[in-house]
């Protein structure tokens, strides 16, 4: 009986709704290439004129003088530990953005949209104004100053991140759904309370040099990338990226409904709180160092999802490398467009995405919001 | 692994009580379904079959009682280990996200951890079973609301992979779904539980209990009113007692069908 | 009496550019190959501007907006956003910047890097300044190259203090704003502490901001409140106080009873008076001589 209700049913449209997918092992390997030409690319560009033979000279040669001593320090002092930021950032980003659209069964829950960032931009202004008059109130030793100025950005930002999140989802989630309305407005006033916040701080506390500090927060920059930086970043992400990437299968499940996902044997409370803080630790991090740089966590997953289906296991690493492709190439027109001075890169992937997300909103009004999960 | 022999399938739900603030949901549920049963669970709205079966699922801790599979509580099984043992098939499904029908099987088989070949297997052997391989590859997202059904079928059938020992629960599986559904959800049902698999179905549809389960349940206000086999059990005065209608059972050449005169003066 | 002294001041003045232009010439002619010298910062270009090494500069940096020549150079970006790939490209052989350099992690790539850079401070007072000028003059070959410069700043700065001293028996209150307080928004005006209350000591006259530091918002019934002698609004291409502005706070009913706007003491200043370059002593003088115009319209 089984095998005549698959005949006529299949009859009508055999071929027609079939959707194509590529194999996970050829997609992954093609862009880690594209990755690898792109970040060898990336070395060569930048306001001082290099060559492709300059940078692997850069690499290979020790004691220069004159012109080529000079294009080793940028190679490997300036664009080096930059690429590597714009590779984490962007990977980052991605991740967080993926992990959270799954989470909360919303291909719109950017990090930037729904106010986690500002959550991290928050703790980093307490983190750049705060905590030094505290200090200093405290007579804390400046040896000992030193260390928690420096300790406190990325964990302040962090911690402002992850509360963000936890508020985000309480008032998002009506009866275990996510009420999107809720959970875009509730980003907005996000954005107002952190903006205003960071407002009030700026115009009680901050001398001027802090002031020009905050202002970068708001639209982020790789220009801040140094070894020191670069390296604390590298921890701060690859440990959760190794989480996230971990979480791949559990969210497919999550897709079907919180309940469905017990049903299919997932720890959804455990879950849900490793999504959080793994997605909010890497966007703190990411905006500790270089500010809140918008729509990287929404676009790129949406352009996997369109080309490559939304199963995690795919979304998630592929997001990764796409994510990390992305911001090193927006970093190269940012640094060069301009030159010698630099565009923020904020900026830059606002202009692309904003319009990308206003797209995106007037395709799921057309096609009565299904996609958007409403 | 457990051995084979502990793990034959017994769902027991033993002096449950499940409440809502002070409200009482249910209350001294007690309900044992075994291998091979196909039961089945009525009542009226709001009488608590929902809360019944989440307290089966485990979903839900009852506040008093224990529900146990093969004698021991469901908190006490690691969940992946749960998840292998009994699968729930959803009333319905708000999966907004473009997969294809081979994708949304694939994530039935998630407390599996085994290689792509087999998950691939295991996928298009449930799919056949509900008649949905030849497409396979189609965007879920395109399908009719019947359509969406089976193939959450499959994905709990992917999801047990076998009968033998295996829970399976379906709640209102045919609600406002075409015939032939209808009659694919009780084949696929009869066929589990003639091979071992311990069934339960939540109903609203008494024509459906009549014909296909083998021991009806009777809720009425949080309690089991009665339990056994339908014909027994789904009397005129039981109608009348808690659907508060007048009806009757009209015998054919080969079902019995109920006929509503009206509501109970 | 005050033809007088313009014109001492004026001699002073041809006398050292007569000796910077003397100066310049020779080293241009003894050093056929110039260094290539990027700027960072308002004050450091004006600086090496003034000490004739102007032909030198390759690039500077959004501040430096004088002199006119300045602007037409490559920018490095903003002095506290500053891209260190941007000054390399430009090849320096010297880099002057101020402290305003930022944002930190640039400036610490800028000490890893090797190129030649004079940090100077970030210039807030005379002495920042004068310090800066012989800095400037050492690394460019001659320190004596900075004492016609520094006497041109003294001379100005010491005419501003004599002239003021005829206030002292009730020195004139002064409110610098970047932006006048309108009905919609808050200005914003200099504090204790901000390199506006400096200028306003060195011109003479007293802030009549004391409650708070740095650059703060200014509400019309703070300003109320303050009732300074004499407002002054900062002005440049883009940034400060538009003269609608300007005229709408004139206009404030609101404001008709304080001082400055009754006695039409409202006056426009360069905002870059502000930059505590060479020609801070000139700066010192034009607000000496606002605050003057004040205080004889008073009296009258």
């Amino acid at each position: 009986m089984t095998a005549q209700t698959q005949k006529t049913a299949t009859a009508a449209d055999v071929s027609a709704a079939k959707v194509r997918r590529f194999p996970r092992s050829i997609v992954l390997s093609s862009l880690a290439a594209v990755l690898a030409v792109c970040g060898l690319w990336s070395l060569t560009r930048g306001a001082v004129d290099t060559s492709a033979r300059d940078v692997l000279a850069s690499f290979t040669d020790e004691g220069f003088t004159g012109g080529q001593k000079l294009k080793s320090i940028v190679v490997r002092e300036i664009r080096l530990p930059r690429l590597v930021t714009g590779l984490l950032v962007g990977a980052a980003l991605t991740l967080s953005g993926s992990l959270l659209q799954g989470l909360f069964r919303n291909p719109l829950a950017d990090p930037a949209l729904i106010g986690v960032s500002s959550g991290g931009a928050m703790g980093a202004v307490v983190a750049i104004i705060a905590l030094p008059a505290i200090l200093s109130n405290l007579a804390i030793p400046e040896s000992l100053a030193g260390p928690i100025n420096w300790f406190g950005l990325p964990f302040l930002a962090m911690g402002g991140a992850i509360g963000l999140t936890f508020i985000v989802y309480r008032v998002s989630l009506v009866r275990g759904r996510t009420h999107v309305p809720a959970m875009l407005l509730t980003g907005i006033a996000i954005n107002a309370i952190g903006s205003a916040f960071v407002g009030l701080f700026v115009t009680i506390y901050a001398n001027d040099e802090q002031l020009r500090t905050i202002t970068f927060w708001t639209l982020g920059s790789l220009s801040g990338a140094n070894w020191s930086n670069t390296l604390a970043l590298t921890a701060f992400i690859l440990i959760p990226a190794a989480f996230a990437l971990r979480q791949d299968s559990a969210l497919n499940t999550f897709l079907l409904g919180e309940t469905e996902a017990f049903h299919l044997g997932v720890n959804v409370q455990r879950v849900k709180r490793a999504v959080i803080l793994i997605s909010a630790i890497m966007v703190g991090a990411t905006v500790a160092y270089c500010g809140i740089i918008g729509f990287v966590g929404l676009v790129v997953p949406h352009m996997i999802r369109t080309a490559l289906g939304p199963d995690h296991r795919m979304l998630i690493p592929a997001g990764a490398l796409l994510g990390a492709i992305t911001l090193i190439t927006a970093d190269v027109f940012a640094r060069t467009v301009l030159s010698p001075a630099e565009l923020q890169i904020g900026i830059l992937t606002a202009i692309i995405g904003g319009p990308f997300f206003l797209a995106l909103l007037i395709r799921a009004r057309g096609s009565g919001a299904t996609s958007l999960g409403t | 692994m457990n051995s084979p022999a502990s793990q034959t399938g017994v769902l027991e739900a033993r002096d449950v009580t499940v409440r809502a603030g002070r409200k009482v949901l249910i209350e001294d549920i007690n309900f044992t379904l075994k291998p091979g049963a196909l039961d089945v669970i009525v009542g009226p709205n709001g009488a608590g079959k929902s809360t019944l079966l989440k307290a089966l699922t485990g979903e839900n801790q009852p506040d008093a009682g224990t529900v146990t599979l093969d004698g021991k509580a469901l908190g006490e099984y690691n969940s992946v280990e749960l998840a292998t043992r009994r699968a729930c098939l959803p009333q319905s499904s708000t999966l907004s996200f473009p997969f294809t029908i081979r994708e949304v099987v694939s994530i039935g088989r998630h407390p599996h951890r085994e290689s792509d070949t087999a998950t691939r297997e295991a996928v298009e052997h449930s799919l056949n079973k509900v008649g949905l391989l030849s497409r396979i590859d189609e965007g879920y997202l395109h399908l009719s609301g019947g359509e969406k059904q089976r193939v959450h079928l499959a994905r709990i059938l992917a999801q047990l992979e076998e009968p033998e020992g295996r829970i399976l629960l379906l709640d209102e599986p045919t609600a406002s779904l075409d015939l032939t559904f209808q009659q694919l959800v009780f084949s696929i049902a009869e066929e589990w539980a003639s091979s071992g698999a311990s069934v339960l179905l939540v109903l609203h549809d008494l024509n459906q209990a009549m014909r296909y389960a083998k021991s009806v349940t009777v809720l009425h206000r949080g309690r089991v009113v009665r339990q056994g086999p339908p014909s027994e059990v789904l009397t005129r005065k039981l109608l009348r007692d808690v659907y508060e209608v007048n009806a009757r059972w009209i015998d054919t050449d080969e079902h019995r069908l109920l006929a509503v005169d009206g509501p109970e003066k | 009496m005050n033809y007088k002294i313009i014109s001492d001041n004026g001699f002073k003045f041809v006398v050292a550019a007569l000796a910077i232009i003397t100066y310049s010439a020779q080293t241009k002619s003894e050093a056929s190959e110039s260094p290539r010298i990027v700027t960072v910062g308002g004050a450091a270009t004006e600086i090496v501007f003034a000490l004739g090494s102007g032909d030198s500069v390759v690039a500077t940096d959004l501040s430096s907006i004088y002199p006119p020549e300045a602007r037409k150079l490559p920018m490095v970006g903003y002095v506290r956003s500053v891209s260190p790939e941007g000054i390399l490209s430009m090849e320096p052989d010297l880099v002057i910047a101020t402290g305003a350099f930022g944002p930190p992690t640039a400036r610490q790539m800028m000490e890893r890097l090797d190129v030649k850079t004079l940090w100077l401070p970030d210039l807030k007072s005379p002495n920042d300044l004068k310090l800066s000028i012989t800095k400037v003059a050492e690394e460019l070959g001659d320190p004596a190259l900075a004492k016609p410069l520094i006497q041109v700043v003294d001379f100005d700065l010491n005419e501003a203090a004599t002239r003021a001293e005829v206030w002292s028996e009730s020195i004139p209150s002064v409110l610098f704003l970047i932006e006048p307080p309108g009905p919609t928004k808050s200005g914003m005006g200099g504090g204790v502490d901000s390199s506006a209350d400096t200028l306003i000591k060195l011109a003479g006259g007293t802030n009549a901001v004391t409650n708070f530091s740095g650059f703060k918002p200014v509400s019309v019934e703070s300003l109320v409140a303050m009732n300074p002698n004499v407002i002054l609004v900062g002005q440049s291409d883009n940034h400060g106080g538009s003269p609608e502005s300007i005229q709408a706070m004139i206009e404030n009913p609101a404001l008709a009873g304080v001082d400055a706007i009754a006695t039409g003491s409202v006056h426009i200043v360069p905002l870059d008076d502000l930059s505590f370059g060479p020609r801070l002593g000139k700066a010192a003088l034009r607000w000496n001589s606002l605050i003057g115009e004040a205080i004889d319209s008073a009296a009258e």
